[in-house]
């Protein structure tokens, strides 16, 4: 039965109860079906060659062994698998590959197999935030067929283009561009004509990265507007009435009180659903732009569709199913970094601490090819138990990539690897550097690669940080294709080049005794660093510059 | 009257006997608010088609009158209609439905005064009689009011809907067939349609939507048996009807038919109305009876007999049946699979199905998603609901594919004092029907059929649990030497023409190993041997705890080398155990165990135990840690050696024993004589009788000390010269168990217990102490009262003179059957004829 036909046939309740009632399961209850899928897999995983290179010590029988025999992994274990896609080494055959960017990697791309069985739960999940997203408390929505959908997330092979195509077998939802001519167009005409139909149609659910739609909401006028501030009337004539009368009425209140047209004077939203990881910075902005809050979900290619908020849209919480869910607790993150032999301790969903923030760790499920693997997410557990909406559950907040990858409005994902190699290309004469991910004034993130200049290069006294900061980001366009984007769709300088003086970092180091990490050094860290300098009367002041 | 004319007495008859055919039966049940507000709604629907009817007939009081009735009918329908809908999606609230009250009621007075439809009035049109009327401006009000009532109507089932307090589809009949109606009153009113009755036509098309809602949406919750009332009712004015319209062509038919018979028409009529009423009450019954939810008398007559037979079955295997030939009776096209909880394992297994062909091959673990389910929510569940839970989800994949392939439909668990006992699947055995959900009313049917089961199957559990525990040890688990008893004598009678053998083990000084490791210890080894013993068995024979530290295992179907090579088995299982003892220091355990097999040894079950008794003796007596094959053949295999220690130990004893019967000498002089003559007659007879070296060695021990207990009896009753009263005879009976106490003390020589026990008993099974009969009697002892009995007549006594050889074997061969052994008694007198029990020593007396 498709989920349109459950809409005419069941009573919300019981919809209700079908996608969003994991809510309702108590840590206990989470816990069984957590361990139990995880049995599944482990018992999948046992019977093929990839399963069988990490099960060396034996097929674990408890949860408790399967933690203690199976290493922790990344992408590296399991590339040469993946990447040529050799299906017969994997638990079950997938019915599609999904990739992505792979961060620092040897090969451009990630892939990632999705399995019957995944891809089942990552529907029934993503129908379950859809529900949640238009929802005010338990058992209401409001989603039914026809909805007039926006739809900005990047397409398939993505993780976040098989949403239309998932969703289409189970309910007719009108996507603006329909998914047909979405798949022509490149992602920005996609967004531009799925906001100019939107503006003509109107919409009633959306689906976007929060940083592609804090840029779009900043600049509306573009969308509203024809060129010279006035609209056509050809224009005018192919909106919708409704449209019409909230296009003309936001004109006449922009006129009459002076303030700028917001999406919320042309769009009633029932659902606002936000991907990406700078989500918290802008949602208060989005809120008040679009007049709801946006919801929003976790995910990625590797541990699908794994998680999202609730109608109170303060936390997200995990789907029981997606995924078997592990944390590696930031101090343990610090004493890794700190000691690359150490392997860090991992922590269930059971045993969190409130607060505190997390590295995840995934064992995909219903056959997934991931297991104790290694994302790159940190997660902070916002609380283990919400009373306001009556949740056993704990709930978390993204809060970044871990320290060692720099992300940038979810688009690029820089690593060390990365930046040494576009030094290299380079040819600058950059002695020391580390980089740090950093917020303007607009809570827009951006890469800060401090340098050091080889003082004994003749070339060292001639470049001003402008011309390293052109000459890197030059480089940066060229080795990753995401970077570019940034600044074609969402108009962001994501690098600056603060060079600091010759030594300090030297200096710190025998000073402090701390190691500085070249990527994701500690606010603290930076701040005495460059304390440091400041101590030093040292000529040229800060040359920092974007 | 013209064919038109016909028309319209013909529909509307048709939709007013719908209608009142549908009143009558939601009028029979059980009536609440919302019961009452339907009613309502059918009686407007009624007033409608019936007011149309009456007025073409023109019945008394007049057309204009009957006009009224249908007309108010009309006008009334949309607030029924929204009343029975506020009903049913119980809105909170009054002012509206109070507003559209009042407003109902004075259009109703308003049209009353014919201020809407003006002038209405039969007219003759040819030859055919029509309606005519005018229509006022004004009508546009109660039209507007009408739309108004509609939708605020569809708005309450739209957002019910939206709360998800009801479905949608389960009105869809009702407003299909308002919409017929509404369109075929609008229809009714263009000219090209003023010659045919839509507007009624359109009143039973709704009718049977109604029948529809209520019967397959089930949209009421109609309570009630089947009543005869409106049943009859109905079928007599149809019949009626049908008469007062058909009579005058039928008697025309009738006279042109058969004018000979003419005098006959009143009975020839009334038989085929009669009939016709019949015929049509079994209609009107078959479509109530579908209305109704207790529609089946048939149904609780059965529901009734097999909650009698349910609660009378205490064996689970007959009420398993029971329960799924109720259900294979009661739900047609549908497949039962029952799973049982199994407490061993703790996960159901499929012990029940409604299909014969079916295999008894599923299970589901106690960790099983659906089993989480059921025991925390014990109510029947469609299979639909269950998937929406989120229980579904922590399922693997071949859970829920092998559920799928199942086709189940519903899931009824069977709970007894909050634990769940069993589960039933209902599958669809259809696949088209795949999809279908039980009604309500079979899910409560299955509820109940659940709850009867239940108790049924509460009995059947406890009776099992306590037939396990009468039959267990609770030590070991293993079977108790009552059951084994029992079951050796079926598996005997089984095996009866073929072969079974008998397997005795024993723990060596296990007394000892109790001393050195403690008791605790003890009880942990046999608890572990018994779990292995079990294993090793299998299916290949019983095993059982036979007393302190002695294990039994039966055999059937095998020689005595099977058994061996288990013995061997368990004995190299033992060695195992105690040469790894879980890290601690080595322990020393060894067990013995003696083998007897039917028919090459023994010839009956007491046989059985007793050599393979002996053969275990004769284990303990080679230096333990031994496995003994029971040998009839004197001095070959493993008895020699058995036999000289057997022979050693009663040299040893000697002075032991010699001391016990010279006290008996020294109170009574026979006795001492007496012991000697039996110890030597018994074993002569024992020889003759092919046994082994060491059992004759045994009742040749046995007769030295069969007597001992006398010692214990008063001088003065054994030296007696009258007769003994019963007083002195009850004493003197004493002596046996007295005798088996002093034996007691000789550990070393308690073998010979068993003889001595039984040198009373007889073969009929009147001796004593224990009233044993016939093979139950040790063979030592069948040998023992032999020449007990001889040496008793055959002596003199301070009470009787000594008896003639010959008077005493006649003595005895009487008796053969009685008191004695037939066989053995035949070989006694031979042997005594024949002069190889010398009787020489009796002339001296």
């Amino acid at each position: 039965m498709t989920f349109e036909e459950k809409l005419r046939n069941y009573s919300a309740k019981e919809i209700w109860q079908e996608y969003c009632s994991f809510l309702d399961l108590s840590m206990d209850e989470y816990m069984t079906i957590q361990k139990r899928l995880l049995m599944e897999q482990v018992d999948l995983m046992s019977r093929c060659p990839l399963g069988q290179r990490f099960f060396r010590k034996g097929v674990p029988a408890t949860v408790e062994e399967f933690r203690k025999m199976v290493p922790l992994t990344s992408f590296e274990d399991y590339a040469d698998v993946l990447i040529p896609q050799k299906e017969e080494m994997l638990p079950e055959k997938p019915v599609l590959w999904l990739q992505t960017t792979w961060e620092g990697g040897d090969f451009p791309s990630k892939r990632a197999p999705y399995t019957e069985g995944m891809l089942e739960t990552y529907k029934t999940n993503i129908i379950g935030a859809m529900l949640l997203a238009t929802s005010h408390g338990r058992n209401t929505f409001c989603v039914y067929p026809g909805m007039r959908v926006l739809y900005s997330l990047a397409p398939m092979p993505y993780a976040t283009g098989m949403f239309p195509d998932l969703i289409h077998p189970e309910i007719n939802l009108r996507f603006m561009p329909s998914v047909r001519e979405a798949r022509k167009m490149s992602f920005g005409q996609q967004m531009k004509t799925g906001y100019k139909l939107a503006i003509k149609k109107d919409m009633n659910l959306f689906f976007g990265m929060s940083s592609v739609l804090y840029g779009a909401t900043r600049s509306l006028d573009a969308l509203t507007q024809s060129s010279g501030g006035s609209i056509r009337l050809r224009e005018l004539l192919s909106l919708r009435p409704k449209m019409l009368w909230r296009l003309l009425n936001a004109k006449y209140r922009e006129k009459r009180d002076g303030t700028p047209i917001r999406p919320k004077d042309l769009f009633h939203l029932q659902g606002f659903v936000c991907v990406g990881t700078d989500t918290a910075l802008y949602r208060d902005e989005l809120e008040e732009a679009w007049g709801i809050r946006p919801l929003e979900i976790a995910g990625g290619t590797e541990p699908t569709c794994m998680g999202t908020e609730t109608w109170s849209k303060n936390g997200l919480v995990l789907f029981p199913d997606a995924c078997f869910y592990e944390f590696i607790p930031e101090t343990e993150l610090r004493r890794e970094m700190a000691e690359p032999d150490y392997v860090p301790n991992t922590y269930l969903m059971n045993e969190l601490v409130a607060g505190q923030n997390y590295e995840l760790v995934i064992t995909v499920l219903h056959g997934g090819a991931f297991l104790r693997y290694r994302v790159g997410d940190v997660y902070r557990c916002l609380r283990l138990r919400n009373a306001g909406d009556k949740i056993d559950l704990p709930q978390f907040e993204y809060v970044d990539r871990v320290p060692s990858v720099i992300d940038i409005a979810g688009f690029t994902r820089i690593t060390q690897r990365e930046i040494e190699k576009v030094i290299r290309l380079s040819r600058l004469p950059i002695a020391h550097w580390f980089a740090v991910k950093e917020y303007d004034e607009q809570n827009r993130s951006f890469l800060n690669l401090y340098v050091e200049l080889d003082t004994e290069d003749a070339d060292a006294n001639a470049i001003g940080c402008q011309l390293l900061r052109d000459h890197l980001a030059l480089y940066f366009h060229f080795y990753d294709g995401d970077y570019s984007d940034l600044k074609r769709l969402l108009n962001v300088d994501p690098l600056k080049v603060t060079v600091i003086k010759t030594g300090s970092m030297e200096r710190y180091t025998a000073r402090t005794g701390g190691h500085i990490p070249p990527v994701g050094a500690t606010k603290e860290t930076v701040l005495e660093i460059l304390r440091l300098q400041t101590s030093c009367d040292w000529e040229g002041g800060d040359r920092a510059c974007r | 009257m013209s064919l038109n004319e016909r028309v319209f007495i013909i529909v509307p008859l048709i939709a007013s006997m719908f209608n009142i055919f549908l009143l009558l039966a939601v009028g029979s049940v059980k009536k609440d608010r919302l019961v009452r507000s339907f009613i309502g709604l059918l009686l407007t629907f009624t007033a409608w088609s019936l007011g149309s009817l009456f007025m073409r007939m023109e019945l008394f009081p007049g057309p204009p009158f009957w006009y009224m009735i249908s007309i108010t009918g009309i006008f009334l329908v949309p607030f029924f209609l929204y009343n029975f809908v506020y009903r049913y999606t119980n809105t909170r609230g009054y002012f509206l439905r109070s507003v559209l009250f009042v407003s109902w009621i004075l259009i109703t007075v308003m049209n009353l005064s014919n201020m809407f439809i003006t002038d209405p009035r039969m007219v003759m049109d040819g030859n055919e009689r029509r309606f005519v009327y005018g229509v006022s401006p004004l009508l546009a009000l109660p039209v507007a009011l009408a739309v108004f009532t509609i939708i605020v109507a569809c708005f309450l089932i739209y957002r019910s809907c939206k709360e998800g307090n009801i479905s949608l589809s389960q009105f869809t009949p009702l407003f299909v067939g308002v919409f017929i109606m509404f369109f075929g009153t609008v229809a009714a009113a263009l000219p090209q349609m003023v010659s045919l009755p839509v507007d009624t036509f359109s009143c039973s098309i709704n009718a049977v939507c109604l029948y529809y809602m209520l019967y397959k949406r089930r949209v009421i919750h109609l309570e009630g048996i089947v009543s005869n009332g409106p049943i009859y009712a109905v079928s007599i004015l149809c019949a009626v009807l049908v008469m007062v319209n058909a009579h005058g062509r039928f008697s025309a038919l009738y006279h042109r038919i058969l004018p000979n018979y003419a005098a006959y028409e009143v009975i020839v009529t009334s038989v085929l109305m009669t009939l016709g009423t019949l015929g049509l009450y079994q209609l009107f019954h078959w479509l109530m009876a579908n209305l109704l939810t207790k529609k089946s008398e048939e149904r609780e007559v059965r529901f009734r007999e097999f909650s009698t037979a349910a609660s009378k079955t205490l064996k689970l295997n007959p009420l398993l049946q029971l329960y799924c030939s109720f259900l294979q009776e009661n739900l047609r096209g549908q497949t039962a699979r029952v799973f049982l909880y199994h407490p061993a394992s703790g996960d159901y297994r499929m012990r029940g199905t409604t299909d014969v062909a079916m295999a008894l091959k599923d299970s589901f673990p106690a960790d099983h998603p659906l089993i989480q389910w059921l025991s925390a929510h014990p109510r029947a569940i469609s299979y639909g609901s269950f998937r929406r839970t989120q229980n579904y989800r922590a399922m693997w994949a071949k859970e829920k594919q092998r559920l799928e392939e199942m086709d189940v439909t519903a899931i009824l668990p069977i709970c007894s004092n909050n634990q769940l006992m069993a589960v039933t699947l209902i599958s669809a055995a259809d696949h088209s029907r795949k999809h279908r959900t039980l009604s309500t009313e079979s899910m409560n049917f299955l509820e109940s059929t659940s709850a009867v089961f239940s108790i049924g199957l509460n009995n059947a559990v406890m009776y099992e649990e306590l037939k396990y525990k009468a039959q267990r040890d609770p030590l070991t688990n293993l079977y108790n030497r009552r059951f084994f008893h029992e079951n050796l004598e079926k598996e005997f009678a089984l095996s009866k023409n073929h072969q079974i053998s008998l397997m005795i083990i024993s723990f060596d000084d296990f007394h000892l190993y109790n001393e050195l490791y403690g008791t605790g210890e003890g009880d942990r080894i046999l608890q572990k041997f018994a779990r292995a013993l079990e294993l090793l068995v299998g299916s290949r024979g019983t095993a059982a705890r036979y007393n302190g530290k002695e294990f039994a295992v039966s055999f059937p179907m095998c020689t005595a080398a099977v058994a061996q090579e288990y013995a061997l088995r368990a004995q190299e299982w033992l060695r195992t155990q105690m040469e790894k003892p879980e890290g601690r220091a080595k322990k020393y355990l060894t067990l013995s165990a003696g083998i007897s097999a039917y028919p090459t040894d023994a010839a009956s079950i007491d046989e059985l135990f007793t050599y393979a008794s002996m053969a275990l003796f004769s284990a303990k007596n080679n230096g333990k840690n031994k496995v003994v094959l029971y040998s009839r053949q004197t001095g070959a295999g493993g008895l020699t050696d058995s036999y000289r220690d057997k022979r050693a130990l009663a040299d040893s004893c000697a002075s032991t024993i010699y001391a016990l019967t010279a006290a008996i000498d020294a109170k009574d002089h026979y006795t001492f004589n007496h012991s000697n003559n039996v110890a030597e007659f018994a074993s002569i007879l024992a020889k003759e009788l092919q046994l082994d070296a060491e059992h004759v060695e045994i009742i040749r021990q046995a007769g030295l000390l069969h007597d001992i207990g006398k010692i214990s009896t008063p001088e003065a009753i054994l030296t007696k010269k009258s007769r003994l009263n019963a007083e002195e005879y009850a004493i003197i009976q004493q002596h046996v168990d007295a005798s088996i106490s002093m034996i007691k003390y000789l550990p070393s020589l308690d073998y010979v217990i068993p003889s001595v026990l039984g040198h009373h008993e007889r073969w009929d099974g009147k001796g004593y102490p224990r009233g044993m009969a016939g093979n139950q009697i040790p063979l030592g002892a069948r040998c023992l009262c032999l020449a007990d009995s001889f040496d008793a007549m055959m002596s003199r006594r301070s009470y009787k003179q000594p008896m003639a050889v010959e008077d005493a074997l006649a003595e005895i061969r009487r008796n053969l059957g009685t008191q004695f052994d037939p066989r053995i008694g035949e070989v006694f007198i031979r042997l005594v004829e024949n002069g190889t029990i010398s009787i020489g020593r009796y002339s001296a007396q």
